[in-house]
């Protein structure tokens, strides 16, 4: 943005809300926002970029009717299909450590990663699963005490009270962070997004509804996720000659949770695809219907891998922006 | 907010080697001084200050939730509050229409007389309400005002921190990492302030 703002010809409204894509005949003329006192301004454009994140870009195209909205049932329109979260799991062992760790000291750079399990690569078929997934440990913040006091493993009866207190000085900076597990996350035909037809934001205008839940592959991968993580919480314990706790009941079967963090990467919805029957946008961002309407982000994969998603998101942006500048503006029209 | 008279809440204070030395009376911003008698010392029965060191009430954690419920949060500022309200699965989260000021109310007036009671008849109490959203709020805010940044008003003088050996927002470790692999890296405690050197703006002082 600083290297941008150095432009005569560019300026930045902060604190603006778009409202709608306005277009005619195939044809994106520009939005129309709302600004920080509450005007309603209507901003013309030749190219319109819509770069919302996953939720945001499906509405606005929803809202702006730009596109067929998915319908799940008779598996036609493509707005809103293959919506995909990851598959996330951690280790069920908990260690602690004899001595402090200095756990605030830690930053991303001390973290690790292994793709030994990533996609399809050294998967048990007893696992019955498609896919794996990625395990690592990044943990940048560190031990904060607010996120990290009270974890008491066999250690008091109540979550609360004089017993926990004592016990919790014991081991806030003495447990090793389990492994966590990052599994890719497959399309379903009853995973997607439409506009919801009871709440609407302050200006009256539908939220997004997202229709997503876990499948039975989606169970097996949290068994084989938290079931690799505490193999790796286990070693760390035996190396560093410590007792690794782990949990005698089994794992128990998860819905999916909108109320728990469970990374940001909610991906599809956009996606792009080799024909606009199946996706909404081409290989280059483009809209398959709008030629002047590029849409960016994750919202554009299909399938939701296990790494993390921005170093592709940037990729294929830049690739995008390449394909604005070097063709689409030489020749305005459909690039594929 | 209704317009009534200043209410106080009183504050242990200590000197260097926990000596107590005088009581502070803080303004409070949107409790009663009875309600947040309530709130001290069922704080205090969370976190109490016992052998293993100071607790909820020595840090004010008192003061930080009366912040927390003055400002932006109290009032539900960033939680979607558009009706319908509708019963929901425990995966969607809190779908109750109660803001957080109205939990803590209710959750108050259910308390009845707590600070008459002996600490054993208050943990009783307590367990009867452990598994309430107020009670679960009572201790995350507990956790928070033990640990925040003094800056909003709970872990006052950084006890929380120094109890812990949290040494506060420092920016990096680069030369203390590897000298202190195996060893505990404990120092007094510095707040934002101190690091940055300038008062900083609070979100719960924002006024809408």
């Amino acid at each position: 943005m600083p290297v941008l703002q150095k432009r005569k010809n560019f300026s930045i409204r902060n604190n603006a809300n778009v409202r709608r894509i306005i277009h005619r005949d195939a044809r994106a003329e520009g939005v129309t926002y709302i600004d920080e006192k509450g005007e309603e301004h209507l901003q013309p454009a030749n190219i319109v970029v819509l770069a919302a994140w996953t939720p945001q870009n499906t509405r606005l195209l929803l809202l702006s009717k730009i596109g067929a909205p998915y319908d799940p049932q008779t598996g036609k329109g493509t707005l809103g299909r293959n919506l995909t979260h990851q598959v996330a799991a951690a280790s069920r062992a908990l260690v602690v450590s004899d001595k402090p760790l200095n756990g605030f000291m830690v930053s991303g750079a001390v973290g690790y990663s292994f793709a030994d399990f990533d996609g399809d690569r050294n998967l048990d078929p007893a696992w019955r699963i498609l896919r794996g997934g990625t395990f690592n440990r990044g943990a940048p913040p560190g031990s904060l005490p607010i996120a990290t006091f009270g974890r008491t493993p066999g250690l008091s009866k109540r979550d609360w009270g004089s017993e926990w207190k004592k016990a919790s000085i014991q081991t806030w900076d003495r447990i090793i962070s389990g492994s966590g597990f990052r599994g890719d996350h497959l399309a379903y035909r009853q995973n997607y997004m439409d506009l919801d037809p009871t709440y609407t934001d302050k200006y009256g205008d539908p939220l997004l509804r997202m229709t997503l839940d876990w499948t039975e592959h989606e169970q097996r991968q949290f068994e084989f996720g938290s079931r690799i993580a505490t193999e790796v919480s286990k070693a760390v314990a035996r190396v560093a000659g410590l007792k690794a706790i782990e949990p005698n009941r089994p794992l128990e079967r998860r819905r999916y949770n909108a109320s728990q963090y469970n990374t940001t990467h909610i991906q599809g919805g956009v996606i792009m695809g080799s024909s606009s029957d199946r996706s909404v946008l081409n290989p280059w961002l483009q809209h398959w219907q709008v030629p002047n309407l590029w849409i960016t982000g994750s919202c554009a994969f299909p399938q939701n891998s296990s790494a993390n998603p921005t170093l592709s998101i940037v990729a294929i942006t830049i690739r995008a922006a390449d394909a604005i500048v070097e063709r689409y503006l030489k020749h305005e029209g459909p690039l594929a | 907010m209704r317009i009534r008279r200043r209410e106080f809440i009183s504050i242990p204070v200590y000197a260097l080697g926990s000596q107590l030395v005088g009581r502070a009376e803080v303004p409070l911003r949107f409790f009663t001084a009875a309600e947040a008698e309530v709130i001290q010392a069922a704080s205090a029965r969370i976190f109490p200050s016992d052998e293993n060191g100071p607790g909820a009430t020595e840090a004010g954690v008192v003061i930080y939730i009366d912040r927390q419920l003055a400002g932006p949060y109290g009032r539900d500022k960033y939680r979607y509050t558009k009706g319908p309200w509708v019963e929901s699965v425990p995966e969607h989260g809190y779908q109750g229409k109660e803001n957080p000021r109205q939990i803590y109310r209710q959750g108050i007036e259910k308390l009845g007389n707590f600070v008459t009671l002996t600490h054993e008849q208050q943990d009783e109490r307590l367990m009867g309400i452990e598994n309430t959203m107020f009670f679960r709020l009572l201790r995350t805010h507990t956790i928070e005002g033990m640990f925040c940044d003094p800056m909003h008003g709970g872990n006052r003088d950084m006890v929380g921190w120094k109890l812990i050996g949290f040494p506060g927002p420092v920016m990096s470790y680069r030369d203390e990492l590897e000298p202190f692999l195996g060893k505990p890296y404990r120092v007094k405690p510095k707040s934002l302030e101190q690091i940055v050197g300038h008062p900083v703006k609070v979100m719960e002082d924002e006024k809408d």
